[in-house]
C-alpha cells in the first residue's frame, strides 16, 4: 500500500501543512477525523490494514503512474546533467576575490569571425583540378588492367585504345630531362595519360599498388591476402616473355613483376590521392589504445560520483543503498582504474623499444597522454572513499534508526501538544477540502528517500515481453511484477542503484499483496 | 570584464570546436605566452591537448596524421607563410586554425591555395591577442623598447592598436577614446585605433545590444583612456614592497614564471617557478599584501603544513595509511605551494639585506614625497659611497633626485652622477640616460594613474589635457574604463587599478599596457629609446 511514486513530495508536504492548520485529519476510508498525521497514522495502519482488494486495485493503478513517471525521468535526465555541469562551475568561481567573481558572471564570449566558407570556396576551384585529373587517370588504370588481353601485340592495342598516345614523330626531346632520342634512348608512352618520355624517366606503377588505387574499399582486405592470390582471376600475373621486348617491358620490370610504365605527372597525382586513402583508413595502434583509455575514463566518470554518493548514504547508515551494490561497484572501480594504469602505460611504451627509437614528438605525445592517466587516476581514484564493513553498517544503521526513533517521538510528542492547544483555542470547522491521501502519509518517512535520487544519465529498460503471449490473459499482477524485475536487472546493470533500492521496495510490497490476493481468491 | 577569463573562453571554445580525441597545439611565441598565462600544462592536458609545439620549429615535428591539430597564432606574414609550407605537406590529420587577430582575405586566400590535402577543418579569428597577466591587467610583452625618439615605433604602434582592439572585441566593448595631449605616441595611438574601429565596424556590431543590456546601468559606452608612460616616470624608479611587485623588482616576473637558477643553493625543481594567482591560492590571497604581512602568512602557512606532516609522519597502521593516500594529492599540492613562497620570500629577503635596500627605499619615499633637499641630498651621497648598494639602486636615486629636484637652484645632478661614474667605471655613462620630455610634474608615492583614473571615475578629468577623440564629448561618469598606457605599466600601477575596482562601486578599470616594468626593464626601454633615436638621427645627417 506504500506507494513513493504517486504524487509529488511538494504537494504532499504543503497539503500536510495546510492540514495542520485546519486540523483535516480525515481518514479517506472512514471519514472519521485525527488530531494528528500521527494518530491517523497509527489508525490507518490498525483499521485499514486488511483492506486488500481495494489497495491492490489501487496499486496497479498507482504502479502503471509510476511507470509513465520513469519515462518521464529518463526524459529528463539530459537537462538535469546540465545543469549540474553548470553548478559545478559556479562553485570553482566562488574561490575568486568578490568584483572577479562580478565580473565572470555575465561575461560571455567575444565575437568570432569565421574564413572557412571563403577558404572553401577557393580550396575547391583549386581542388577540383586535381580531383577531375586523378578520376579521368584511374578510369584509365582501372580499363587497363581490366581487360587487358595476353597477346602483347593485342595489348598494346589495348592500351592505345584507353588513350591516345601522342606520335612518336611530335617529340623530339624527353620533356622532362631534355636529351635527344636514338637508338640506345628510346621513346616510351604513358600508358596513362599517352604522353613520351625515355626509359629513365619514366616511374612505373606497380601492380598491387595499382589495383589498390582502384579499389580502396578493399584495402584492407588486399593487405592481408598473400600477394600471389590478390588478382587471381587477372591476365597480368602469367605474362608471356615473347614478342617484342619493348611492349613487353611495359608491362614486366626486371624483377619479373607486373607494372605499368607512367609518367611523373600521373605518378605524383595517383600518389596524392592514394596517401589521402591511406590516411582516412589509417588507425595506427595508439589512437585504438587511446579509445580504449577514453572509454574507460568515461566510465569511470559515470560511477564515481554515484559510488562516492552510495558511500556517504551507507556511512550515514542509510538503507537506500546495499553494501554488496557498493562494494560490487567499488571492485569494478579499482578494476576500471588498473586498466586504465595499464592502458596508458601500453601507449607510453609504443614503439619505445624500437630501433630507431620512434620521433621525440611521437615520445612526448605518449609521455603526456600517460602524465594526464596518472593525473586522472590521482586525482579521482586515488582518494575515493572507503566503505564500511558488514558489522559496522550495522551499528551505523542502528544508531541511525535509533535518532530516528527519537525524532518520532519528539515530532510526536509535539505535534500532539500542539493540537491539543489548537483544539482547545477554537472549535472551527474541519476542512473536508483538504485532499488527504492516507497512503502519502504513510510513506512521508520513506519518502526521503526519493529526494535523494539523483537524476542521471538515462537508460532505458529495454525489457523484452514475448509479443505472442498474451497480457490480458494474465493476471496484470504478474505481468506487473515481472516489469519490476526486468527493470531491476536493467536498473542495475546501468549502476542505478537509487532506482533499484526503489523498486526493489515496491516490488516486495507487489508480491506481497499477491500473494494475499491469492490467499483470498482461494 | 576579465581579461582572463575572456580568453579562457576563447580557448575553451577553440579546443571545443576540434572535438574529441587526441589533440596537439600549434603556437608561435606570443601565442604560447597568451595560452601558458591563462591555463596550465595539466589543464591542457586533461582537455586531450597532449602535444604543445611552435609553429616556426614544426620542421622538427614527426608526422603524425592521427592527431588533429589546433593552431592558434597571430596573424603575422610570417605565421602565414610558416602555415602555408605546413599545409602543403601537413604532418598531422586535421587543421583547426585560429588567428588571434584580424586577418586580412588575401592572406586566407593563400592559405587555401596551400591546402591540396584538403586538411584545413576550420579557419577563424579569435581575438585574444594579448598576454592576460591579472583579471584586470593585460600586456602586449614589448619588451625591446617601444619608442623612438619619444614617438612609437612604427612596428609598435601597429602591435598596440591591434592588442587594444582584440582587447575591445574580446571584452565586447565599443568605447569612447581620449588620450593624453602631450603626447604624440598617444595621440597617434587613439587615431590607429579609431581608425581601426571605423574600418572593422561589422566586427563591433554587439555594441547596440552591449548598450541596452547595460541599461540598467548606464547607457554610456566604456572609455579608453591612452597615457603615456612619461606622464610618470617616477613610479617605475620605486623599490617596491608588495609581494607580486617585489617579486617582479628583484626577480623579474616573466609570462608568470620566475627564474631561479641564479640563486644560491636553490634546489632543482625551484629553478623555475610558476606564479599564477589563477592556480595558486596562496599567491591570489597573498600577491598585493606587503613584506611585513607576507612573512607572517609564509609563517602560518609553514606551521599549517608542518602540523600535517606530522599527522602524516605516523603512519602506522593501514587506517593511517588510506588517510594518507585519500589526503595525498592536496598533500602534495600544499607542499609545492609552500616550498615554492618559502624559497621566493627567502630569496627577497636575503637580497633586501645584502643590497640595504630598507635603507635605500626610505631614501626613495623621501625624494619622492618629501621636499627636504639637502637632506636628501645627504643621504643619496653616503647611499652611493656604501658598498653594499647596487649600482642600479645607486642610479635610480639619482634619477629621482634628478626629476625631483631638476629645478632647485642648488641642485648637484652633476656631483651625483661623477660620484656614480666612480662608483661603477664599467657600466654605462649615466649621463645618457636622459628623461627629457617627462613632464615634472609633483608625485606622491601613489602612482599618478590613480588620481587620474578617480577624476575620471567621477567625469572631471579635463578634457583639455586629455580630450576625446571624435566629436563626442561625454560629461557623465563613465562605469567601464580600459586604460593604455604606452611604454609599460608596472605592478604598483596594476596593485592601484585593483584597489581602485574594490572602492570604486559600480566601476570597472582593466590596465593594459606594453609590457609590465621593474627598474631594470624600465631603464633599459629608455636606454633603447636614447639609442634609436641616436641611431636614427645619425642616418639622419
Amino acid at each position: 500500500m506504500a506507494n513513493p511514486f504517486d504524487d509529488d513530495l511538494i504537494v504532499e508536504q504543503v497539503d500536510k501543512e495546510q492540514a495542520m492548520v485546519k486540523e483535516g485529519f480525515l481518514c479517506p476510508d472512514c471519514m472519521t477525523d485525527f488530531k494528528t498525521i500521527l494518530r491517523l497514522q497509527d489508525h490507518f495502519a490498525a483499521v485499514h490494514t486488511n483492506d486488500d482488494r481495494e489497495t491492490t486495485k489501487k496499486l496497479s493503478s498507482q504502479l502503471k503512474g509510476f511507470i509513465g513517471k520513469a519515462r518521464k525521468m529518463l526524459n529528463k535526465a539530459d537537462t538535469f546533467e546540465d545543469i549540474s555541469t553548470l553548478d559545478s562551475s559556479s562553485a570553482l568561481a566562488i574561490r575568486e576575490p568578490f568584483f572577479y567573481h562580478i565580473w565572470r558572471t555575465n561575461q560571455s564570449i567575444g565575437p568570432t569571425n569565421s574564413f572557412f566558407e571563403y577558404f572553401k570556396q577557393v580550396r575547391d576551384s583549386r581542388i577540383e583540378r586535381y580531383v577531375i585529373e586523378t578520376n579521368k587517370l584511374l578510369i584509365r588504370l582501372d580499363k587497363l588492367m581490366k581487360d587487358a588481353p595476353n597477346d602483347p601485340e593485342k595489348r598494346k592495342q589495348h592500351e592505345k585504345s584507353v588513350v591516345d598516345w601522342v606520335n612518336d614523330a611530335d617529340v623530339k626531346l624527353c620533356p622532362s630531362c631534355a636529351k635527344s632520342f636514338n637508338i640506345s634512348r628510346r621513346r616510351h608512352h604513358c600508358r596513362l595519360c599517352g604522353g613520351i618520355m625515355c626509359h629513365s624517366c619514366s616511374m612505373f606503377l606497380d601492380f598491387d599498388y595499382a589495383s589498390k588505387l582502384i579499389s580502396p574499399t578493399n584495402l584492407q582486405s588486399v593487405s592481408l591476402l598473400p600477394s600471389s592470390s590478390r588478382n587471381p582471376d587477372s591476365n597480368m600475373a602469367g605474362l608471356p616473355r615473347r614478342g617484342s621486348n619493348s611492349s613487353l617491358m611495359s608491362m614486366v620490370n626486371s624483377a619479373g613483376e607486373p607494372h605499368i610504365r607512367v609518367c611523373c605527372d600521373c605518378k605524383i597525382l595517383l600518389d596524392r590521392r592514394n596517401q589521402l586513402v591511406e590516411d582516412q583508413f589509417a588507425k595506427p595502434i595508439i589512437t585504438q589504445l587511446y579509445e580504449k583509455l577514453k572509454s574507460f575514463i568515461a566510465d569511470g566518470n559515470k560511477l564515481i560520483p554515484l559510488y562516492c554518493q552510495m558511500c556517504s548514504s551507507l556511512s550515514q547508515g542509510e538503507s537506500n543503498y546495499k553494501l554488496r551494490d557498493a562494494q560490487d561497484l567499488r571492485i569494478k572501480l579499482m578494476r576500471i582504474a588498473e586498466n586504465i594504469d595499464v592502458v596508458s602505460r601500453k601507449i607510453s611504451n609504443i614503439d619505445i623499444q624500437n630501433e630507431p627509437p620512434p620521433h621525440p614528438s611521437q615520445l612526448k605525445l605518449q609521455r603526456n597522454i600517460r602524465l594526464s592517466a596518472t593525473q586522472y587516476l590521482r586525482e579521482n581514484m586515488v582518494g575515493l572513499p572507503s566503505l564500511p564493513t558488514e558489522e559496522e553498517l550495522q551499528k551505523l544503521q542502528e544508531k541511525r534508526r535509533q535518532e530516528i526513533q527519537k525524532r518520532i517521538e519528539e515530532e510526536r510528542k509535539l505535534a500532539l501538544e500542539e493540537a491539543e492547544a489548537l483544539r482547545s483555542q477554537s472549535s472551527s470547522s474541519s476542512s473536508p477540502s483538504s485532499k488527504l491521501d492516507p497512503k502519502n502519509l504513510t510513506q512521508v518517512s520513506s519518502a526521503s528517500s526519493f529526494e535523494l535520487v539523483s537524476p542521471d544519465t538515462g537508460w532505458g529498460p529495454e525489457f523484452s515481453l514475448k509479443p505472442d503471449c498474451d497480457l490480458n490473459a494474465i493476471d496484470p499482477m504478474l505481468v506487473q511484477i515481472s516489469i519490476i524485475k526486468n527493470y531491476i536487472k536493467k536498473a542495475r546493470e546501468e549502476h542505478k542503484y537509487d532506482e533499484v533500492a526503489i523498486l526493489e521496495l515496491n516490488l516486495k510490497e507487489l508480491e506481497i499483496n499477491y500473494m494475499l490476493e491469492k490467499q483470498n481468491q482461494s | 570584464m576579465d581579461v582572463i577569463f575572456a580568453v579562457k573562453l576563447y580557448l575553451n571554445k577553440m579546443i571545443e570546436e576540434c572535438g574529441f580525441g587526441l589533440k596537439s597545439l600549434l603556437m608561435d611565441r606570443e601565442t604560447t605566452s597568451i595560452v601558458s598565462m591563462v591555463f596550465t600544462q595539466s589543464e591542457m592536458l586533461a582537455k586531450e591537448v597532449y602535444l604543445f609545439e611552435r609553429l616556426d620549429r614544426s620542421d622538427s615535428i614527426d608526422t603524425m596524421k592521427y592527431l588533429k591539430c589546433i593552431v592558434f597564432v597571430r596573424p603575422t606574414k610570417e605565421n602565414i607563410s610558416y602555415l602555408c609550407r605546413e599545409l602543403k605537406a601537413p604532418k598531422f590529420g586535421q587543421y583547426f586554425i585560429y588567428f588571434s587577430n584580424i586577418i586580412s582575405k588575401t592572406d586566407v586566400k593563400l592559405l587555401a591555395e596551400c591546402d591540396e590535402y584538403e586538411v584545413v577543418r576550420d579557419i577563424q579569428e579569435f581575438y585574444c591577442d594579448f598576454v592576460a597577466v591579472c583579471p584586470h591587467l593585460m600586456s602586449l610583452n614589448i619588451l625591446d623598447g617601444c619608442y623612438q625618439n619619444l614617438h612609437l615605433k612604427s612596428e609598435s604602434l601597429e602591435r598596440c592598436v591591434e592588442g587594444i582592439i582584440s582587447l575591445l572585441l574580446s571584452l565586447q566593448k565599443y568605447p569612447t577614446i581620449r588620450y593624453q595631449a602631450s603626447s604624440t605616441a598617444c595621440q597617434r595611438l587613439a587615431e590607429g585605433v579609431k581608425h581601426v574601429l571605423n574600418k572593422e565596424g561589422s566586427l563591433f556590431n554587439f555594441k547596440s545590444s552591449s548598450t541596452i543590456s547595460s541599461r540598467d546601468n548606464t547607457t554610456l559606452p566604456p572609455v579608453l583612456l591612452i597615457l603615456d608612460r612619461r606622464l610618470d616616470a617616477l613610479t617605475p624608479l620605486l623599490n617596491q614592497w608588495t609581494y607580486q611587485a617585489m617579486l617582479h623588482e628583484l626577480l623579474t616576473i616573466n609570462n608568470n614564471r620566475i627564474n631561479l637558477s641564479d640563486v644560491p643553493s636553490v634546489s632543482r625543481d625551484m629553478k623555475e617557478v610558476v606564479l599564477s594567482a589563477e592556480h595558486d591560492e596562496f599567491y591570489e590571497q597573498n600577491m598585493y599584501l606587503n613584506y611585513g604581512e607576507i612573512g607572517a602568512n609564509i609563517k602560518a602557512l609553514m606551521e599549517e603544513f608542518q602540523s600535517k606532516t606530522k599527522s602524516q609522519q605516523k603512519v602506522e597502521t593501514i587506517s593511517d595509511m588510506k588517510a594518507f593516500i585519500e589526503q595525498y594529492p592536496q598533500f602534495k599540492k600544499m607542499s609545492g605551494t609552500v616550498s615554492k613562497h618559502v624559497t621566493l620570500i627567502g630569496e627577497l629577503s636575503r637580497l633586501i639585506t645584502m643590497y640595504n635596500l630598507f635603507e635605500v627605499s626610505e631614501a626613495e619615499q623621501e625624494l619622492a614625497c618629501q621636499s627636504n633637499h639637502s637632506e636628501s641630498l645627504k643621504k643619496i651621497r653616503r647611499l652611493i659611497a656604501n658598498e653594499n648598494v647596487r649600482y642600479v639602486d645607486a642610479l635610480r636615486l639619482v634619477l629621482l633626485y634628478a626629476l625631483r629636484y631638476e629645478k632647485h637652484s642648488s641642485n648637484d645632478v652633476y656631483s651625483l652622477i661623477e660620484a656614480l661614474k666612480k662608483k661603477a667605471p664599467g657600466e654605462d655613462d649615466p649621463g645618457k640616460v636622459s628623461l627629457k620630455g617627462v613632464e615634472n610634474i609633483y608625485t606622491q608615492h601613489t602612482p599618478v594613474i590613480k588620481d587620474i583614473i578617480e577624476e575620471l571615475a567621477k567625469g572631471r578629468l579635463k578634457a583639455s589635457h586629455y580630450p576625446y577623440l571624435g566629436t563626442i564629448q561625454l560629461t557623465d561618469k563613465p562605469s567601464e574604463i580600459i586604460v593604455f598606457m604606452i611604454g609599460g605599466t608596472t605592478y604598483e600601477e596594476s596593485l592601484a587599478i585593483y584597489n581602485l575596482n574594490k572602492t570604486l562601486s559600480g566601476v570597472k578599470i582593466i590596465l593594459g599596457s606594453t609590457s609590465v616594468h621593474n627598474f631594470t626593464s624600465f631603464l633599459k626601454e629608455i636606454r633603447s629609446d636614447v639609442t634609436a633615436s641616436t641611431n636614427s638621427s645619425s642616418k639622419n645627417l
